[in-house]
């Protein structure tokens, strides 16, 4: 099966970078100047329009071996490098400030809540009532 | 509410060995990404910006205490130790490793979920009126014939591979709370003028970039005859819908193409082939099924004492008084009530809840909440059947 890459939206003198997510965990990766990959979108390599078909033809090749998935290329361009799509993938992280768990369940007593005169949890209590 | 027996149980534990099997031959390069991707969208797992995603259905909104602490140990063990409630009354997790999901299928059968037909171009989870069972002004508690909908939608041969998702809600109360205009079917219950309970169906609703309001295509109909009803109008849908274009699938797209008049006469003639026949459901299975879901005992409760204390609180405690207004919801026992828990704090994405949060309110609702949990469309969760002395606790 080929893996073809997607049409970046950009010009035929736009330089491109390669990104794709791993296969087995699905972190986001980009394409350095040594045809490896990276998670550092900061050691991403821009592809002028020579060494673009190498870069992407080494890309297919670790699509086809199963290594990435859902390779494409970003044009250089300050307009789709620069898009939110690129930016919230460059973050590795949430767009947003997620909620944080703490390290070790803390058991709730919930017998301290209950009303006074209850004393007990109301159900067992009151069908055995 | 409805329980696994050992058939359902038997069938959620083969699928998710299923997938480890696919999975397994995905890494190992046996499958391509081209023919992998069907078979781990049919169990929930996209693969979006940043990383895997798990989508894992909660049927009509309804989970007990085992099952959200079992979801809060997933978030803790798979993600980063939080879960997104979503309007569908599912639950998603958006850090999940291709490598880790056999065990998280395997996890959740172990306390009866699953993720099958939570993505893809399927009949997904049926949602339904978070307070059902609950609320004060419903006809009939309507998760029954959702749960009908979900047995007669699992795994539907016909209709594994529609033009589009297509997703069904239902709602009984006076008051739509399952947003059934916004559905590719909508089922409201209603009462005709014989007394009969059935089912008003609206049809082509949605959300997305092309948000329609659904339509009325039935005022009434008979509660024997759903399912027909249904299978004729996803058989119409089927036919017709758009296959070429992924923006123009869904269903409002087509009866808005038709027109409502046009569909309805195309799902008659379909209904026609097939009414009264043998896919509607035996009356016993109905009434088995129906039986899950019979009002839950709720014994009388003197709340006159705790009554003086909350209305003492009222008084003095502004913050309480607040929650009181906005959190509650009338009950048809009137001893007991609702109460909703935002999961809307300011600055936090709408229906994230962290694992130790999920644990709590899993402790709250087995002590105070007959053990059950319903997630809303609006992205909160709801106690159900809490005695009134008790919400000074709250």
């Amino acid at each position: 099966m080929k893996h073809c890459v997607k049409e970046p939206d950009m010009s035929k003198t736009d330089d491109i970078i390669l990104t794709a997510n791993r296969l087995d965990d699905g972190v986001v990766l980009w394409m350095t100047a040594t045809l490896d990959w990276t998670t550092d979108r900061a050691k991403a390599a821009k592809f002028d329009a020579d060494s673009a078909a190498i870069a992407t033809a080494r890309g297919e090749d670790d699509a086809a071996a199963n290594r990435i998935v859902s390779l494409y290329a970003v044009a250089v361009n300050g307009k789709a490098d620069q898009s939110a799509r690129e930016v919230i993938r460059a973050a590795k992280g949430p767009s947003v400030k997620p909620p944080v768990d703490r390290p070790v369940r803390s058991s709730i007593p919930m017998s301290k809540y209950f009303h006074p005169v209850m004393k007990r949890a109301p159900y067992g209590s009151l069908r055995s009532a | 509410m409805d329980h696994y027996d050992q058939l359902d149980r038997a069938f959620v534990k083969a699928r998710a060995a299923q997938f480890r099997n696919q999975v397994e031959r995905r890494l190992a390069g046996a499958l391509s990404e081209d023919e992998f991707k069907p078979l781990r969208l049919q169990n929930g797992l996209y693969l979006q910006l940043h990383a895997y995603m798990l989508r894992i259905a909660i049927p009509y909104g309804v989970l007990n205490a085992k099952q959200l602490r079992g979801l809060a140990g997933i978030a803790r063990d798979f993600d980063h130790g939080f879960g997104h409630f979503t309007t569908r009354q599912n639950i998603q997790f958006n850090w999940i490793k291709l490598v880790e999901t056999p065990d998280i299928l395997d996890r959740l059968a172990n306390f009866d979920m699953h993720a099958i037909q939570t993505s893809g171009n399927c009949i997904r989870n049926v949602t339904s009126d978070p307070f059902a069972g609950a609320a004060a002004d419903e006809l009939e508690d309507p998760r029954g014939w959702c749960e009908i909908i979900r047995q007669w939608s699992t795994l539907h041969p016909e209709f594994a591979f529609l033009p589009r998702k297509f997703k069904i809600a239902v709602s009984a109360g006076a008051t739509d709370r399952a947003a059934t205009g916004f559905h590719d079917i909508g089922l409201r219950m209603v009462k005709n003028k014989a007394g009969q309970t059935g089912f008003r169906v609206l049809v082509g609703g949605g959300q997305g970039r092309t948000p329609r309001v659904a339509q009325q295509i039935a005022a009434f109909l008979p509660k024997h005859q759903l399912l027909s009803y249904l299978e004729a109008i996803l058989r119409v849908y089927n036919q017709a819908g758009r296959r070429d274009n992924i923006y123009k699938a869904r269903s409002k797209i087509l009866v808005e193409a038709m027109g409502i008049d046009a569909f309805r006469d195309a799902v008659a003639a379909e209904w026609d082939k097939i009414r009264d026949s043998a896919i509607e459901l035996p009356d016993a299975e109905r009434d088995r099924i129906l039986a899950h879901f019979a009002p839950v005992d709720l014994l009388p409760i003197s709340n006159s004492y705790a009554m003086d204390d909350i209305t003492e609180r009222r008084q003095n405690d502004r913050n309480f008084d607040h929650w009181m207004t906005r959190n509650i919801t009338a009950h048809w026992h009137p001893d007991y009530c609702s109460v909703m828990i935002s999961l809307k704090a300011i600055g936090r994405p709408p229906g994230d809840a962290s694992a130790h949060e999920m644990e709590a309110i899993a402790d709250i609702a087995e002590a105070f909440g007959r053990d059950e949990i319903r997630v809303t469309y609006e992205q909160n969760l709801i106690i159900p059947h809490i005695a009134k002395q008790h919400l000074p606790a709250f």
